[in-house]
């Protein structure tokens, strides 16, 4: 021991000097700089930790969120899809009533117009009848004023009280 | 209360009936003074046609009046009042004749309240309307 001091050349008291040289050192650094940074570094080791959790909680509620959403987008599409039809099938059957309603508007109108038609032409054919049998009588009273003499007319007399 | 023109007739017919002439002279003579009277004279016309009806009715007797185109023989008005006698059931028919050119043919006879058309005017006038129909 003695000649490894010896030979390195070691004095006790400036050793014991260096020694509480370096203890204050370390003290002052371990005050004023490690443990600050100690305490920062914890700090922030606990802010990435929050942060991690987080972000997980962010993940997890993103995730809840889309299937949720896609969930939502499904009933959506869903309902859409219900509306639509429904739509379609209300459509379909509106038009299905608008066409029926058309026929039958039609067919009033047809029916309307060919009775007028028949009215018109039972109206003529009567003018026709009543111009004719005015013609055929007025000439028939000719003739027979013409040709009706007493014996005639006794005879058509006897005929009516017979 | 006041008395009809039937009334009076009545009561004439009944006064009247089975008298000679002379009487019924003079139950016309009275009913006259009666009439005027009661200030009925202005139902006289009336009274009378309603008399008529009454002694036609009574005694069977049938007032006609048949229309023809052309004046009627004495056969034909004979035939004419033995139709009609047959159709009302009475014993006898006056008959007034009238003449219409307008009617072509045939008689139209009045009798009562019927009215029996064989004129050839209505006959074509029928057959005009079955033509129209």
């Amino acid at each position: 021991m003695e000649n490894l001091i010896e030979t390195f050349h070691i004095d006790w008291r400036i050793f014991i000097a260096q020694i509480i040289n370096f203890t204050i050192v370390f003290l002052v650094l371990y005050w004023f700089a490690f443990k600050p940074l100690v305490k920062v570094m914890a700090e922030r080791s606990g802010k990435i930790v929050k942060s991690l959790d987080e972000a997980k909680l962010i993940e997890e509620k993103l995730s809840q969120t889309k299937e949720e959403f896609n969930k939502t987008m499904a009933e959506a599409k869903k309902q859409a899809g219900a509306i639509l039809e429904k739509a379609a099938a209300e459509a379909d059957a509106k038009k299905k009533e608008t066409v029926i309603r058309a026929k039958e508007e039609i067919g009033a109108i047809i029916n309307q117009e060919k009775q007028k038609m028949q009215t018109e032409k039972a109206a003529t054919l009567k003018e026709i009848k009543k111009e004719v049998a005015d013609l055929v009588i007025a000439a028939v009273e000719k003739v027979l004023g013409e040709k009706m003499d007493e014996k005639k007319d006794r005879e058509m007399i006897k005929k009516i009280i017979k | 209360m006041k008395i009809t023109a039937k009334q009076f007739a009545l009561s004439l017919y009944d006064a009247a009936d089975g008298k000679t002439p002379v009487q019924v002279k003079a139950v016309i003579e009275k009913f006259v003074l009666l009439l005027a009277k009661k200030s009925q004279l202005a139902k006289a016309e009336k009274i009378i046609a309603e008399f008529l009806k009454i002694w036609n009715e009574k005694h069977g007797i049938t007032e006609a009046k048949v229309l023809s185109a052309k004046k009627l023989s004495r056969e034909t008005v004979k035939q004419l009042k033995d139709y009609i006698k047959k159709l009302s059931k009475a014993n006898e028919v006056t008959m007034e004749e009238g003449v219409d050119e307008n009617i072509l043919g045939g008689v139209i006879i009045r009798y009562g309240d019927r009215i029996l058309d064989g004129s050839l005017k209505t006959s074509l006038a029928e057959l005009k309307n079955k033509m129209v129909k």
